[in-house]
């Protein structure tokens, strides 16, 4: 499966092309001034990339997009836009967009039509289901698809096809902050949103690096920092970063020794007298693997965390730790943000819990300013996957597969048998991997995803994608995902499709289809819904004409739910600026803080519980009892790679400001690629200087599962004994280095930490 | 003053892009050895290290006012406002890419009647 050129080279080769031209026509070839051209219209849109969600307006002109713009009456954003946003145009107009169905024929991808090709996916799944049943199929989306789009997908494989083998790439960035909210705070989601940033005193990033990951977010926080003094922020990262620019204290543990410290810090903010003992005493239950316990056993616990304890496990000095705890404790308000550090760990569950501590035991939870508050990394990984049911465990609106009155109300919706969805969780992510490599899985239908480079530990579940029949739709060529494929499908992108888009702050937005898809491009939701026909379920698909449709049926499951989605018809969606569930009617403004007052499923069916017992809150979701919180006493636990003395380096991965997941999209803005040309390693100075490495020289990183060559960046970021690398180039794909060990819980795997070893090249 | 060195600068890039313009017509085939940034007058570039790492260097005072702008802070390059240098690039960048960013402030530039951005704020500093 030898390619003829990469992307990089692709886009290299296109940008010289457009030089070349450019210099003979314009001034300044490429620095259109759109805003000031005639003709162009607006669209009222959200941002492509991460989970923040920002809002975006799109420039068309005759039927070409030639610019977006921060959307001003967005309350996200508020018109500001990060560097990624301002060039999506030029993903859109991108040459490495594909344009027609292609088929693998003697070893090569070759054009088709879309009947071919449709037909040759359904006859081979069909024949796969046949022989060997539905689980020998499987679906793997995405957390940028669409709503709509995933919702097709679960319908064919869980409905139609009898497969619960439904993944999505949230399970790899995502789960462990489902997992650690549903068993906290008994529901998915976080408690508040955005505007809680400028009320809040004090943040606590949390092996987030926010000024790169989530700009628009660092932004607000930089913004409400410079105009009160006397906010604070603390870091805990083991790598220092752009966002330490606003730091007061940065706490550098040793990548995956954290969770002493959070516990630690409970520790300190309980013998301080920083607890609110009311709020514990009428909110929360105190829990650990044996069940139910009382605060003394948590303060027991606690008694194995002292922050000199911590400090042995985590590296981090207990003097930091307890300023760290004091600085939460005094703070009035608080707010912890966390994304990838915390979640992408063999034990990502617990670590969300014990974030969720620390506002539960202080009361600093269900007020403005204060929330325990994941960070999102990408911009429908809420609303597709999370609310949508995009995982094998899930149906769409928060519904379970292994309840069976959860099981019988979707497939009445659906107009399936309820026979035909399964009661058994289907594969997790890597579990789904691993059977495509070993067989069991045979056929895959892949959306809007590039598990070829993202996955971890990726080279090893190569093998599978090449002997099994794999299906790819994506609207980018090449991807190093259709170096595997068979049938590569055309998807239209963002701005040639409408559908919603969910973001962090529990807030759904509506996306207009601006312009036509480009060549024979199609909608993903079309896709899926064709190919359920020529599948044989006609009937099934035949009701789905349009996106509001598809919308429609969903969020009419969303109706009694937490996740309460009635009152967002696209009507409404396509006039505001998005709205925040729960939304239970067409006149409900949307949602500030949930399982309180002003929260409609608590004023409407626990206010006067809460008031009989003096509460402020009722935890009211699936997983809580008596609408009590849990605070986890969660034991320290090693990484599943530790170093040693083969490999004495902690590997850590992480993204750089202008690229975005594996550059599909970045990699098409030479701007962009400009900003940051190449990956690299960064390299403490004294792990450097002991290594006797210079900056720049070409050095290999060695795990145990392969090595890599790479350019050193001697640099005072990382801690001592860590090196990092940006995962996004495909032709330095880290993640082949990464560990697949995960998180027994959430089954999301271990990036963030691997034993690693150097060399000069 | 800065508004007549503004307008300096630009006839100075004007004459040569244009010279370039009619040059490249002529020779098609030489048009893609060389940078959009090196046609304008650029020194050759290196297109393996970013803009910033060479700057950082080269123009230490120009890097350090950025670095310190909210546009350093938040890590926005140099490419931001004078293109990659390989397709597109303005020494004294037009103005109106500013609102695409800064959409809010579309009413204020309004109001400014004829002038741009840099007519008041500094493009490094970004000051006042």
């Amino acid at each position: 499966m030898s390619k003829k050129y990469t992307r990089r080279e692709f886009i290299k080769t296109s940008a010289a092309a457009s030089a070349a031209a450019g210099i003979g026509v314009s001034l300044f070839p490429g620095m259109t001034f759109a805003n000031q051209s005639g003709g162009t219209n607006w669209h009222k849109s959200v941002c492509r990339y991460c989970g923040v969600g920002c809002g975006v307006m799109i420039g068309e002109k005759a039927g070409k997009i030639i610019s977006i713009k921060g959307d001003e009456l967005n309350t996200v954003n508020n018109g500001h836009l990060c560097v990624k946003a301002f060039y999506l145009h030029k993903a859109v107009n991108s040459k490495t967009r594909l344009h027609h169905p292609m088929i693998r024929k003697n070893g090569k991808l070759v054009k088709s039509s879309w009947e071919e090709a449709l037909d040759l996916v359904a006859t081979k799944f069909n024949e796969i289901r046949k022989a060997n049943g539905g689980n020998a199929l499987a679906f793997y989306g995405s957390g940028q698809g669409e709503t709509e789009e995933t919702y097709m997908a679960n319908k064919l494989f869980k409905g139609c096809i009898g497969t619960n083998n439904v993944e999505g790439n949230p399970r790899l960035c995502m789960a462990s902050a489902v997992g650690g909210y549903l068993s906290s705070l008994g529901a998915d989601e976080p408690v508040g949103l955005y505007e809680d940033i400028e009320k809040a005193e004090l943040f606590f990033l949390a092996g987030s690096n926010t000024a790169e990951a989530h700009p628009i977010i660092f932004e607000r926080i930089m913004r409400h920092k410079t105009r009160n003094p006397n906010v604070k922020i603390v870091i805990l990262d083991p790598r220092k970063t752009p966002t330490d620019q606003v730091a007061d204290l940065h706490l550098f543990p040793k990548p995956g020794y954290d969770l002493a410290i959070f516990n630690a810090m409970a520790k300190v903010l309980i013998d301080e007298g920083y607890a609110d003992d009311d709020f514990i005493a009428k909110h929360l239950v105190m829990k650990n693997g044996d069940g139910v316990q009382d605060f003394e056993t948590y303060k027991k616990f606690l008694n194995d965390y002292t922050p000199e304890i911590a400090e042995k496990i985590s590296g981090v000095p207990a003097q930091d730790i307890i300023k760290a705890a004091r600085m939460f404790g005094k703070a009035k308000t608080a707010m912890t943000l966390w994304t990838m550090g915390l979640n992408q760990r063999k034990r990502g569950v617990w670590a969300n819990n014990l974030v969720h501590n620390l506002h539960l035991i202080t009361g600093k939870i269900g007020v403005p300013g204060s929330d325990s508050f994941s960070l999102t990394g990408q911009p429908n990984a809420c609303g597709g996957v999370r609310e949508g049911g995009g995982l094998c465990h899930l149906l769409p609106g928060h519904h379970l597969v292994v309840k069976e009155a959860h099981r019988a109300k979707v497939a009445k919706v659906w107009g399936v048998p309820a026979s035909n969805i399964q009661p058994k969780p289907g594969k997790h992510t890597i579990a789904m991997f691993s059977a495509l490599n070993e067989g069991e899985i045979k056929g895959m239908y892949i959306m809007c995803t590039n598990p070829a480079q993202s996955l971890p530990n990726a080279k090893k579940y190569w093998k599978g994608l090449k002997e099994q029949f794999v299906v790819v739709a994506e609207s980018f060529y090449p991807t190093m995902t259709t170096e595997y494929a068979d049938v590569v499908l055309p998807a239209a992108f963002w701005t040639e499709k409408e559908g919603v888009y969910g973001c962090t702050e529990r807030r759904s937005q509506y996306m207009p289809l601006v312009v036509a898809p480009q060549g024979q491009a199609k909608w993903d939701a079309f896709i899926l819904r064709d190919l359920g026909k020529k599948m044989g379920f006609e009937k099934e698909f035949a009701k789905y004409e349009t996106a509001e449709i598809m919308w429609d049926e969903y969020r009419g499951l969303t109706k009694g739910k937490d996740m309460n989605l009635m009152g967002a018809s696209y009507d409404r969606l396509k006039k505001v600026r998005g709205l925040t569930w729960p939304v239970p009617t067409e006149d409900h403004p949307g949602t500030y803080k949930r399982f309180m007052a002003g929260d409609p499923i608590y004023d409407s069916k626990f206010a006067e519980l809460a008031k009989k017992e003096g509460r402020r809150m009722y935890f009211y979701g699936p997983k809580a009892k008596d609408g009590k919180a849990t605070v986890w006493m969660r034991p320290h636990d090693d990484p599943a790679e530790p170093t040693d003395s083969e490999y004495p380096l902690a590997l850590t991965t992480g993204r750089v400001l202008e690229h975005w997941h594996t550059m599909t999209m970045t990699g098409t803005a030479p701007e962009l690629n400009r900003a940051v040309p190449n990956a690299y390693v960064e390299i403490n100075p004294i792990d450097a200087r002991n290594m006797s490495i210079k900056n720049k020289e070409q050095v290999v990183i060695e795990t145990r599962r392969g090595s890599m060559q790479f350019e050193a960046r001697v640099i005072d970021r990382p801690v001592q004994g860590t090196i990092f690398v940006p995962w996004h180039w495909e032709n330095k794909p880290i993640n082949v280095l990464c560990i697949d060990a995960f998180d027994p819980g959430s089954k999301e795997p271990e990036y963030k930490v691997a034993a690693a070893r150097i060399r000069k090249a | 003053m800065k508004y007549k060195i503004n307008m300096i600068l630009s006839v100075i890039v004007l004459t040569i892009a244009l010279a370039l313009s009619c040059s490249s017509l002529c020779k098609n085939a030489q048009v893609v050895e060389k940078s959009v940034a090196e046609f304008a007058g650029h020194a050759e570039v290196d297109f393996s290290v970013s803009c910033m790492e060479c700057h950082s260097e080269s123009t230490p005072d120009i890097y350090e006012d950025w670095a310190n702008s909210g546009h350093g802070k938040m890590n926005y390059g140099c490419y931001m406002c004078h293109g990659d240098g390989m397709e597109n690039f303005s020494v004294q960048p037009e103005t109106d890419m500013c609102i695409n960013c800064h959409s809010s402030a579309s009413g204020h530039l309004m109001r400014m009647e004829n002038q741009g951005c840099f007519d008041c704020h500094d493009g490094h500093t970004l000051n006042p």
